[in-house]
């Protein structure tokens, strides 16, 4: 085990206030760009999705108040801080509990968060937080130097919250806490083997479930800080940017805990049993991890996950135990037994697994621009092939394939002079390789920009004319390439394609033309 | 710019093949064989019993367009190998095949030259095409010459001329060749197509006498050949114009040249089946006269109509 779990209080403590009977309300807010002098962040929006997925289906937000914001501005913030503001008055008014919780993941550097050119001050956010209307506010920031939101009295960089056990309802918890995801001073770090920033991807594995110290299905502010700083610590400590410290403020009045996320109302479950032991990252079905499971033998361990299909990982000594599960309504046990070992080289997690290889079945059409180029030379064509990829071999994001296709059509030659157009046939062999970069748009689609070299065979024939000769041509095409897939099930994603070519011809005259070529297709991932 | 200069140069070193739509304009407009055909209806099967005799002049016609469509295929012969090979080298409007070492005789190189001219609206009008050889340190001398009018053939006008005194020259003909200019027009342009075999520049290519051939052929089938042929028995030039309709009936005029002397006009008029229906032979030259002259077999109602 690379980290003690702290003894957390909390544990042994009333929650309030019960899901159930609170309203809640959330904004949360992922931005990779900081503006100037800052470095786009990689899984800032990603994190911020998978907060706002958590909090709506395992946290009892509502749909309707819950406010997702990617690339916003400062503005955009504070317009959503204040219409939740006032919703969470007017629940107040109507005599609810109320909860207002603020997740952000982005930039923040010299006391402001970035939202790309726009800033917001973190004093600002902290007053408006403490001002808000509901009887609790929690602030979640995960970025760089995030602690100086807490300044002055009470900010603690400590592994668990110091909180009072509740003695009557009469005294549930009202006020403030923040949580940063590292100090004044420290930089919050990301992870490409997780997919994510080290202290969201604990602190979303402790919500579902991961961070139940108590076992009792719920999983309580104060246990979820306690795992995310323990876990943020423990796999920051060998990085090269150094251990990185979560920090929180504490303002609680009254006594008892807030609980965060429940566990039992959710469809499904991946339960892991008291024999297991060890460190289990489970991964979704693009292989990036949603969740990590730390646990001793002996307790019962159950991750609150959403339905579909999940890879469990857990290495054991040079090796990997390795498995599939299909989560739906019912709780599915995850034991080593279940598990397949594997060498270490087939560790399907994305960006610590080496290649990743697909084939991508594709149709479509290829048009060349130049109207006279088009006239029997190189008139319209339909192509169909296929395309080798692999991703993730050359650097993170990056992706290589190789491809061929095989086409033709029918055409007509048209020629000054020539009474009646000339028919032909034509067969066209292309083939080439590509080199592209990969941007993940949300869970599901992926936006790839990249670069081709080809190679156009070209043949022509005329049947009705048997005087003609037949005529070919072969050159390389460089070219750009684009696509935009869409993952709609574990392994398959439908792709649509468009490549920018040029082609050099030189037989009746040298000409630089441009050609483009659309497909859509159908990509199945080989292996894990 | 590094790379992009050497994969425009990698793209440029591997840009090869004819595909040319330039080329198939050129191919366009030389004409091909069975386009200066000579088409002559077969008519119905022989009769074996015809009540005058049998039309021996129109299987001489017959025969005749054989052999001309033999001297046309030998001319074109040339050129048709021209098509199966990729030109050497292209300018806007010219295409140069070879030179070529002659595979047949050693030491012979050949080449093949066709430029055209265009008009205002960049439509081709005027062709010429030139096979030469040459046999180093000789010059090269053209084998075969071609003006072609217009931007296809199938409706092109032209001339092609055979040097076969030039092959003599160079050695490279074959024995039964001619030694002398051979000459070909064609007009494909309108109603008659017509096609012309000029051999008055010598004697007996292809097995044919010297005369000029020519052959008019109509749309609608009907047409008219002008030939000649030996008549061995006499020892004279029979000399024919002969009218055909698309049935293969028709009727025609000769002479005999004997020497200087010419005998005529021989009138004969014959139906689908190869059979005469009309006679008017004031020399008894048709073999149904029996050496009985003056001979008129027949009705000349008979004749078909419209020729």
């Amino acid at each position: 085990m690379r980290f003690a779990k702290p003894i957390c209080a909390a544990a042994l403590l009333a929650a309030w206030p019960a899901l159930a009977e609170a309203r809640r309300f959330a904004l949360v807010v992922g931005d990779t760009k900081g503006g100037a002098g800052t470095r786009p962040l990689r899984y800032a929006e990603r994190d911020a999705r998978r907060m706002h997925a958590i909090l709506t289906r395992l946290g009892g937000v509502r749909p309707e108040d819950a406010r997702l914001l990617t690339a916003a501005t400062a503005d955009d913030v504070r317009a959503a801080l204040g219409d939740l503001a006032a919703r969470a008055d007017q629940a107040k008014a109507r005599g609810d509990e109320t909860v207002l919780l603020v997740y952000y993941s982005g930039h923040a550097k010299d006391g402001d968060l970035r939202l790309g050119d726009t800033r917001m001050p973190l004093a600002e956010l902290r007053d408006a937080l403490r001002n808000a209307p509901a009887d609790v506010r929690i602030g979640l920031l995960d970025s760089c130097q995030s602690g100086a939101i807490m300044r002055g009295k009470g900010v603690r960089a400590a592994p668990a919250f110091d909180v009072q056990q509740a003695q009557a309802a009469s005294t549930r918890p009202r006020g403030l806490v923040l949580i940063a995801s590292s100090s004044a001073d420290e930089e919050s770090q990301e992870s490409d083997e997780i997919g994510a920033s080290f202290f969201t991807h604990y602190l979303a594995s402790g919500l579902l479930g991961d961070a139940d110290a108590s076992g009792d299905g719920k999983v309580t502010l104060a246990e979820a800080y306690a795992y995310a700083y323990a876990r943020t610590v423990g796999e920051t400590a060998e990085t090269r940017a150094g251990a990185q410290h979560p920090v929180y403020l504490y303002d609680l009045g009254g006594a008892g805990d807030v609980v965060l996320t429940e566990l039992a109302p959710a469809r499904g479950a991946m339960v892991f049993p008291p024999s297991a032991e060890g460190v289990y990252v489970v991964l979704d079905g693009s292989r990036r991890a949603v969740a990590e499971v730390a646990k001793a033998r002996g307790d019962q361990r159950r991750l609150a996950l959403a339905p579909g299909d999940y890879l469990v990982k857990k290495r054991e000594g040079d090796s990997l135990l390795v498995g599939s599960f299909n989560l739906g309504d019912t709780p599915v046990e995850v034991a080593d037994g279940r598990l397949s070992r594997r060498p270490l080289s087939d560790d399907p997690q994305k960006g610590a697994s080496g290649p990743r290889w697909s084939v991508l079945s594709a149709g479509g059409g290829q048009f060349f621009f130049d109207s006279a180029a088009r006239n029997g030379l190189f008139p319209p064509a339909v192509l169909a092939g296929a395309e080798l990829g692999v991703r993730d071999d050359l650097g993170h994001d990056l992706a290589w394939a190789v491809d061929l296709a095989l086409g033709g059509g029918a055409a007509t030659l048209t020629l000054p002079g020539i009474t009646n157009p000339i028919p032909e046939r034509f067969f066209e062999l292309t083939g080439g390789a590509s080199l592209w970069r990969d941007f993940a748009v949300g869970e599901s689609w992926t936006v790839s920009v990249g670069a081709r070299v080809a190679f156009l065979y070209l043949a022509r024939t005329f049947e009705n004319h048997p005087e003609l000769p037949s005529q070919n041509f072969f050159t390389l095409t460089p070219g750009l390439t684009t696509a935009v897939s869409w993952r709609f099930a574990e392994r398959w994603s439908a792709v649509a394609r468009g490549r920018l070519n040029y082609l050099f011809y030189n037989v009746d005259k040298a000409q630089n033309l441009g050609y483009a070529e659309l497909a859509v297709g159908v990509d199945y991932a080989l292996g894990w | 710019m590094r790379l992009a200069g050497k994969t425009a140069a990698l793209a440029l070193l591997c840009a090869c093949g004819n595909l040319s739509n330039e080329d198939i304009a050129f191919l366009e407009a030389i004409p091909q064989n069975q386009q200066l055909h000579v088409n002559l209806p077969q008519g119905s099967t022989s009769q074996n019993l015809c009540a005058i005799g049998l039309a021996d002049l129109y299987a001489n016609a017959k025969s005749t367009g054989d052999s001309l469509n033999a001297g046309v295929d030998a001319i074109l012969g040339l050129v048709d190998a021209i098509r199966r090979v990729t030109p050497t080298s292209r300018d806007d409007d010219s295409r140069t095949w070879g030179p070529f070492p002659d595979h047949d005789h050693p030491g012979v190189q050949i080449q093949a030259v066709m430029f055209r001219e265009l008009d205002a609206t960049l439509t081709p009008w005027r062709w010429t095409f030139t096979i030469s050889a040459s046999r180093p340190p000789g010059g090269w001398l053209p084998i075969l010459e071609g003006e072609f009018f217009r931007a296809e053939a199938s409706s092109g006008i032209g001339r092609i001329t055979l040097h076969f005194e030039n092959s003599a020259t160079l050695q490279i003909n074959k024995a039964t060749d001619p030694t002398f200019p051979l000459r070909v027009f064609y007009d494909r342009s309108s109603d008659p197509r017509t096609v012309s075999l000029d051999l008055t520049s010598g004697v007996n290519a292809f097995g044919l006498v010297s005369y000029d051939y020519g052959f008019a052929g109509y749309a609608d089938g009907h047409g008219q050949l002008d030939y000649a042929f030996p008549d061995p028995k006499s020892g004279c030039t029979i000399e024919v114009t002969t009218f055909f309709n698309a049935q293969g009936a028709g009727r025609d005029v000769f002479r005999a040249r004997c020497g200087t002397v010419i005998l005529g006009d021989v009138n004969q008029c014959w139906d689908a089946g190869g059979c005469l229906t009309y006679v008017n032979d004031p020399f008894a030259l048709t073999a149904a006269c029996n050496g009985i002259a003056p001979c008129v077999l027949g009705n000349p109602a008979s004749c078909p109509a419209g020729l």
